[in-house]
């Protein structure tokens, strides 16, 4: 029995590859299994990836891959399908989530409080994987002042203050890196900029 | 530097989690109010969520996908919760147009009854009011001097003194009205008694015939409760007195 639903599962994901996000939480709304097993495969990856950047712990990461994709699927609707990208929303969630397990703390953000901006159509693969190419060539660009700034804050989650201690930096000159880096990334994701 | 060039930082900041406590209130205070700024944070948002693009490392595990698929399946169907939650603020215009709704029902009906209330007082104020012009019309003819008030005897016999007197003791009003008396003595006026069952006597009122004999006496604040033996009219000073003063004028017991 387990062996059938397993089967059906995967010939169904197989069935419908190309739908869109929008459709797929939809079903997911609907309590559709098969269709929530897609959006999980589709996108596991970067919120494991993620989890695991920041915790540097498979199974710590495991848990988060597991949580985030739970909570999605009792409550799909906390995703709003026409204002923002599911991939950018798993993976600001991804990060606050691991962040929270690397500073043992309860959950600071609530998945309806993440709401996000919709520059980017990543509904296909391919969308997707070139996003990918430009997000690392833009973070290969950046100072490597500016890159550790950021990287202190997203993925090891300082604040500003802490990240000014470590660093021995001004707590302005903090601030100005992180956001100049983050800029310098908005404007290379650009729909109109070419790598 | 605008005001959203000021918070600009400490948005992207706010969205990394990345402010101290009391600056992270001061930035929420001010998305509240601050559209422009909600877009900015909504951007960032984005831009971080496309940062975690760049990391790289192994898939997850196959045991984490039977883990998940199973968790689901014994999960129960999640109810649908986005019409209901909705994302954050984004759930005011709903909970707005919802308190309208329910605002103008409440408002729809609370006329409603009202409009009811009116016209249910209206119907009732023209009933009393014509109730009471009834009353003061008979009133007026009680006390109009220019009444005709005939003593009906039995052929040939002489009009006697003689006095009617309507009383009850739940309400404590009265009505006497008397005819086919004498004038009263120079300084005297004719005064009305209760005689109750028990006590002595309770004056209801002085008063002095007309031209014709006739005389009306209306009481509204005897005391209620007053169970009457009998009704008596005596001569007294002008101003009443308290305890009458022998002989009767009238008497009347208030069995007859």
């Amino acid at each position: 029995m387990q062996g059938d639903k397993k089967g059906q599962r995967l010939s169904t994901q197989a069935s419908q590859p190309d739908t869109n996000d929008a459709t797929l939480i939809a079903r997911v709304r609907a309590g559709d299994h098969e269709s929530m097993a897609v959006v999980y495969d589709r996108y596991s990856g970067i919120v494991y990836a993620t989890a695991l950047r920041i915790l540097g712990d498979t199974a710590a990461a495991e848990d988060v891959l597991q949580e985030i994709f739970m909570q999605l699927w009792r409550n799909p609707a906390a995703f709003d399908s026409s204002r923002g990208n599911l991939l950018a929303w798993l993976g600001v969630l991804a990060r606050h989530r691991a962040i929270d397990v690397l500073r043992k703390r309860r959950p600071q953000t609530d998945f309806e409080d993440v709401v996000i901006a919709s520059s980017h159509d990543l509904r296909k693969e391919t969308e997707q994987n070139a996003m990918v190419e430009k997000v690392r060539a833009g973070m290969a660009e950046m100072f490597p002042e500016q890159r550790r700034c950021m990287e202190m804050a997203f993925f090891e989650g300082l604040t500003h203050s802490e990240i000014a201690t470590k660093t021995g930096e001004p707590l302005g000159t903090v601030k100005t890196r992180i956001r100049s880096a983050l800029l310098q990334l908005r404007k290379r994701l650009s729909p109109g900029e070419h790598s | 530097m605008n005001t959203h060039d000021q918070f600009a930082e400490d948005v992207l900041l706010y969205a990394l989690g990345s402010l101290d406590e009391n600056e992270r209130q001061r930035v929420e205070a001010h998305l509240r109010e601050c559209a422009e700024c909600r877009r900015e944070l909504q951007a960032a948002q984005e831009d971080l969520g496309l940062l975690a693009l760049s990391t790289t490392g192994p898939k997850p595990p196959a045991r984490s996908r039977e883990r998940f698929l199973s968790a689901i399946e014994k999960e129960p169907r999640p109810a649908r919760r986005a019409e209901n939650v909705g994302k954050g603020w984004m759930w005011i215009p709903w909970f707005t147009t919802l308190a309208f709704a329910l605002l103008a029902a409440l408002l729809y009906f609370a006329n409603l009854r009202i409009k009811n209330d009116v016209a249910a007082l209206r119907s009732n104020s023209q009933a009393q009011e014509i109730e009471l012009r009834q009353s003061r019309e008979m009133l007026e003819l009680l006390k109009s001097p220019d009444a005709v008030r005939v003593t009906l005897t039995t052929g040939k016999e002489k009009p006697q003194p003689q006095g009617k007197t309507i009383y009850s003791p739940e309400k404590g009003r009265l009505i006497f009205m008397a005819s086919n008396l004498p004038a009263a003595p120079a300084n005297k006026a004719y005064e009305l008694w209760l005689v109750p069952k028990q006590g002595a006597p309770v004056p209801a009122g002085t008063f002095w015939p007309d031209a014709g004999g006739n005389a009306t006496v209306l009481q509204n604040s005897m005391p209620s409760g007053m169970q009457p033996k009998a009704f008596a009219v005596t001569i007294e000073k002008a101003e009443g007195s308290a305890t009458p003063t022998m002989p009767m004028v009238l008497v009347g017991s208030a069995g007859d």
